[in-house]
């Protein structure tokens, strides 16, 4: 084993309410290409933005080439040798490639900018790298691909001994990722090490070195990428295979509560679908695959260009969410903290503000129905909290997520649309959802689910919509789904199937 | 709770010490003066002078800024009442309002001194003037005189920075400078009045003029502000200059005599040739003495015949050498000035 | 009473905070106590509370309100005009509380329909406002014929205590009682806490937002005609800067400049804190220079110890 350039132990790091790291041990050799892989909302993105000083770790050490490492900013981060090439790239479009290599260092004589001198390092190594790029050229008129170089290249010409890629090929074509793979090989033979993180195990078998898991915070194992199979990598980064399995249910198909036909947006192509009153429906598809736009749609956030909503029969048109609550529709939005809660504000405040009408008379609130409704809401979810005055924002991501579909039942809702319901919590409050969810459909609501989640729409969906590009590509009944085949759908085929394979 | 801890000391310390304020049993005669507004430089010549001659009387003077808002002159004056303070100076900025508060102090037994503004005729009290009408007029004849000399030949026409809304100083510095210059030349012509009692404002007024009226030949500021800010915006468009005393394209007149109006009248090449000169340490001086002839009850504090005045002084660029001014300077405004910079 | 616990401790050290500054000065000085003193203090700081109350379920719902100044000068001297022209004292203070009202509708049609920032559509109406005020008094002092009744209102007393102090104490009442019990306060919170998610529970946020602006321009229009009642005359030139005295009373009073958070109780405590200090400073013979420099350390650093304490909590 060569020198270890970066030590870490018992990293940690709590969000109010989430705990994003626990306790995270790794050493990352000299002169390698470390690999850390793991899905959504397994630490990775917490694990960068600490070691670029972005975020403040809540205990643990890093030693960075024997020294204790304790970055206050990005800008320090890379004066002790770590540069990072986020996913949102640095680059000022407005500024020639030349101004953007040399941003923040330009030569100067009391203030006043000095031509560059291009023997400098930064220049030589744009020579190696991309000798195509010209340097004169507007930065805002160059591919994502190229843009990355040029930050590669800044980075190193910083004296970075450790050089950090966070999902470096998500944007990227397949030549533009063959010619990244190529810089970071002769990089490496630079004696520079790479920490590379990526969901996409293609790219990790293709030139790691080093392998490690992140799941639910933790560092599952650490492996050399030659001594590991794909198979036994997408296990360690699922984990147990939960217990959260679909049970069947009886849904009488027989009462449509929505219909959707061929509803068109500048995303969407002609969705149609329908909801039967009890049923869990989901959506299943990538990022981007137009799941968020339907829920848009659905709830008076996006104007239809075309198509019509049938709610119980009767054609409807939405133009404000208040149009759609109405109709007895409610959204659990993707982004919980951003746009289901607000935060600043009591648990009791957050549920009962979707319908305060109720509980008050000519606009005056009746301070003990609020809080003896939200009381039975708090048993009924069992919410753990304090008392009704709590913040939401000290609670768990499980218990938010939990005040906000109590929000929904308050409204009157017996449509839930809810996007991504599980994202970013804790695999026991997933599975406490989860219950929750079904128990909502039993009690003859109609809920459904939109995810990029395979496990979530397969444990919870009675019938599944497969989402490609703002098009329904299938539809399946819950006993049908193959998770590979549903995969090799919503993807067109594109990615591996065993890259993501189930047991 | 550290914090806690600390904040509640803070605030202990804080609020004791404006405790003091109201603690302070004073056995020394106590007089208020509320000023028109403390940014000025003749109101704050003024009040340094209040405060030495009062220091050298063994008195204790309370400045007030009124800060030219009615509702904060209002203010100061229920604060000096409250405090039962033996005596009021004050200059106002409205006059209905100030009024009202004259009144007031007058019924808690407190007699005012009003400087500048003579009683309306319903509330009643004694008025240090200040007489600038004459000196003003004075100004105007002597700058209508040396512009004959100076520009032979040319017609005149004046412009004015000066806020109408501002009465006393309007009708007795800008329109007797005026009336001044038309005793001497008839067909002078008075082309433009703007402005507000503000350097900025003069300033920008200024370079409106030089757009609209590059032709004025005789620039007239009723104030130091105005004066000044005026002729910083000519000096930028590189006018506002003399050659040897002798202006190259126009006359300015100042009203205040502060002392960096006076540098400019001193300055041979500077266009700036007359002020009207108040003079801070008379005029404090009187407010104080009549304030102490009611006091000590040489004086009715409801009398508005036996009003007294303070007569401004010319100073001349062209008729007085720079000693001469830093003379006045330092007899009037206390300062020891050096004019030659 | 109040939703969030950092508020009520901060809340509840501002309350201890006074009472220990009343009960020193009482100790030290036998003039502090005394009704005169107390009642200027009043005075002086009801215009602020009774604007204040609007301005801080505003600035709760995170908007600003710039134009309130402006209000004030433009409704005084409109109700002072009104009288001059024989109209019945009371109908020309409601009649000038209405163009107050009209301004704030004006600001939120403004805000909501146009979308204008409300920093820059109530400078807008500042700046106008006061135009407004001088082209319609020329530039001068309304004092003529005005009666002994104007001044009743902001000069008069109900016993010993100036009218102007009950008028303050039943907006108070009336803010405290629609922040905590009513639904367009909790729309406020939940607007200014999080503008997105109050509009995806179906809360109808324009309008509310329009509601909160005219009510701040019908009070600030209301205590125009009162500053003109105290002053005895319609002068468009008051209420310069008025609009940040209530800002600063108001942030002094715990509301977040960001909005979800803050309370009409706090703001009264900023408002007499910035009263009383200025007042102290006066009778000091502190110069007004240097107690500009002590109201900025005050506000900045009274901001910095809130969120200190909210650190703290936190942690």
């Amino acid at each position: 084993m060569g020198e270890i350039i970066l030590r870490v132990r018992s990293l940690s790091k709590n969000y109010p309410g989430v705990c994003a790291l626990r306790g995270i041990d790794l050493d990352i050799e000299r002169g390698t290409i470390h690999c850390i892989v793991g899905e959504n909302g397994a630490g990775k993105s917490t694990f960068i933005k600490i070691l670029t000083g972005a975020e403040k770790r809540s205990g643990g050490d890093i030693y960075f080439q024997g020294k204790e490492f304790k970055p206050r900013s990005i800008r320090e981060a890379m004066n002790l040798g770590i540069s990072t090439l986020f996913q949102e790239l640095n680059i000022v479009d407005q500024l020639t490639v030349e101004e953007n290599l040399i941003l923040g260092r330009e030569p100067h004589r009391y203030g006043i900018i000095r031509k560059p001198k291009y023997s400098e390092r930064v220049f030589q190594l744009m020579n190696d790298f991309a000798p195509d790029i010209p340097l004169k050229k507007r930065a805002g008129l160059l591919s994502f691909a190229e843009k990355q170089v040029i930050e590669i290249v800044r980075a190193i010409a910083a004296d970075a001994s450790l050089l950090i890629m966070d999902e470096p090929t998500a944007a990227l074509s397949e030549s533009e990722t063959r010619r990244l793979f190529t810089i970071i090989k002769s990089l490496k033979r630079e004696g520079l090490t790479v920490i590379y993180i990526s969901h996409i195990l293609d790219d990790i078998f293709n030139i790691g070195d080093v392998v490690t898991v992140l799941r639910d915070g933790e560092a599952v194992d650490t492996n050399s990428v030659k001594e590991i199979s794909r198979d036994e990598l997408v296990r360690m980064m699922i984990g147990k295979v939960t217990t959260d399995k679909y049970v069947p249910r009886m849904v009488d198909y027989k009462e449509k509560v929505l219909e959707v036909i061929n509803l068109s947006t500048n995303k969407l192509k002609r969705i149609s679908f329908c909801l039967y009153k009890g049923e869990i429906l989901g959506f299943y598809g990538l990022r981007g695959s137009g799941k968020t736009e339907i829920v848009l749609s659905l709830f008076g956030l996006d104007r239809p260009g075309e198509g019509s909503i049938f709610v119980q029969g009767r054609k409807t048109y939405f133009k404000l969410p208040r149009d759609a609550i109405s109709q007895g529709i409610f959204i659990v939005p993707e982004e919980r903290l951003t746009e289901g809660l607000i935060l600043k504000l009591s648990i009791r405040f957050n549920i009962s503000i979707s319908n305060l009408d109720s509980i008050a008379s000519f606009g005056v609130i009746d301070a003990k129905d609020e809080i003896d409704l939200t009381k039975e809401y708090m048993r009924i979810m069992s919410i753990k909290a304090r008392n009704v005055e709590q913040q939401v924002a000290t609670l768990s991501g499980g218990n938010q997520q939990k005040v906000v579909i109590s929000k929904c039942l308050h409204a009157g809702a017996n449509i839930l649309l809810m996007d991504e319901p599980t994202r970013g919590i804790d695999i026991g409050a997933k599975e406490e959802i989860h219950r929750i969810i079904r128990k909502l459909a039993e009690q003859g609501n109609a809920v459904v689910i939109f995810s990029s989640e395979y496990s979530e729409v397969l444990s919870l969906c009675d019938r599944i919509y497969l989402l490609r590009n703002g098009e329904i590509v299938k539809e399946l009944k819950n006993q049908e789904a193959e998770p590979e085949e549903m995969l090799r759908v919503i993807t067109g085929g594109r990615w591996n199937s065993h890259e993501v394979k189930l047991e | 709770m550290m914090w806690r801890k600390m904040i509640i000391l803070l605030l202990i310390l804080l609020f004791s010490f404006t405790a003091f304020v109201y603690a302070e049993e004073s056995k020394k005669l106590v007089i208020g003066q509320v000023f028109w507004g403390l940014h000025d430089s003749y109101q704050q010549a003024h009040q340094l002078a209040t405060k030495e001659y009062c220091e050298s009387l063994g008195i204790e003077c309370i400045p007030m800024d009124g800060q030219m808002k009615p509702e904060v002159q209002a203010a100061a004056m229920e604060d000096l009442i409250a405090r039962k303070v033996d005596g009021i100076i004050c200059q106002a900025y409205d006059q209905a309002v100030m009024e009202i508060y004259i009144d007031a102090a007058q019924k808690a037994g407190i007699p005012v001194v009003s400087f500048v503004n003579v009683s309306s005729g319903k509330v009643k009290y004694p008025t240090m003037q200040i007489d600038e009408k004459q000196g003003a007029i004075a100004m105007g004849e002597l700058a209508a005189k040396k512009f004959l000399e100076y520009f032979p030949g040319q017609k005149i026409k004046m412009a004015t920075i000066s806020d109408p809304s501002i009465e006393w100083a309007h009708e007795q510095r800008t329109k007797a400078f005026i009336q001044g210059v038309l005793n001497v030349v008839p067909d002078a012509e008075w082309v433009f009045n703007g402005g507000k009692s503000s350097r900025e404002i003069a300033y920008s007024t200024a370079e409106d003029i030089l757009q609209s009226f590059p032709e004025v030949n005789i620039v007239f500021g009723y104030n130091a502000e105005n004066v000044l800010g005026a002729l910083a915006a000519f000096e930028a468009a590189g006018r506002g200059k003399a050659v040897n005393g002798v202006p190259v394209s126009e006359i300015f007149v100042g009203v205040d005599g502060s002392v960096p109006e006076l540098i400019k009248v001193a300055n041979p090449s500077s266009a700036m040739k007359l002020t009207l000169a108040l003079q801070p340490k008379s005029s404090a001086k009187k407010c104080v003495d009549m304030l102490l002839k009611i006091i000590n009850g040489e004086l009715d504090m409801y009398a508005t015949d036996k009003n007294e005045s303070v007569v401004s002084f010319v100073v001349d660029g062209w008729g007085m050498s720079r000693a001469d001014i830093e003379k006045f300077v330092q007899d009037e405004w206390g300062i020891k000035v050096d004019l030659s910079r | 009473m109040k939703s969030s616990l950092n508020s009520t401790l901060l809340q509840k050290m501002v309350v201890v905070g006074i009472l220990i500054f009343i009960i020193a000065l009482s100790f030290l000085s036998r003039s502090f106590l005394t009704l005169t003193n107390f009642n200027n203090v009043t005075r002086q700081v009801s215009f602020v509370v009774i604007t204040g109350c609007a301005v801080t379920a505003l600035m709760i719902s995170g908007n600003f309100d710039l134009s309130i100044g402006s209000v004030l000068a433009l409704t005084g001297t409109i109700s002072a005009i009104l009288v001059t022209y024989s109209v019945p004292l009371w109908l020309s203070i409601i009649l000038a509380t209405l163009v107050g009202s009209g301004i704030g509708l004006l600001n939120g049609f403004m805000v909501v329909k146009l979308n204008i920032p409300s920093i820059i559509a109530t400078l807008g109406t500042m700046y106008a406002a006061r135009g407004l005020a001088l082209v319609i008094t020329g530039g001068n002092t309304i004092h003529l014929g005005l009666g002994e009744n104007f001044t009743l209102l902001g000069r008069g007393y109900l016993g010993m205590i100036p009218i102007t102090f009950f008028i303050m104490v039943i907006a108070v009442l009336l803010f405290y009682f629609i922040e905590s019990k009513t639904t367009l306060g909790r729309y406020a919170y939940a607007i200014g806490g999080n503008r997105r998610s109050a509009f995806l529970s179906g809360i109808n946020v324009g309008s509310i937002v329009v509601l909160l602006y005219l009510l701040v321009g019908s009070l600030a229009g209301f205590s125009g005609v009162l500053m003109a009642s105290r002053l005895g005359v319609g002068q468009p030139m008051v209420g310069v800067g008025f609009e940040f005295d209530v800002i600063v009373a108001v942030i002094l009073g715990g509301t977040s400049i960001e909005g979800g958070e803050g309370s009409v109780f706090g703001m009264v405590v900023g408002a007499f804190i910035v009263g009383f200090i200025a007042n102290g400073l006066n009778l000091l013979g502190v110069h007004s220079f240097y107690q500009s420099i002590v109201k900025g350390l005050v506000l900045v650093g009274a901001v910095l110890l809130d969120r200190k304490i909210k650190e703290m909590i936190v942690e």
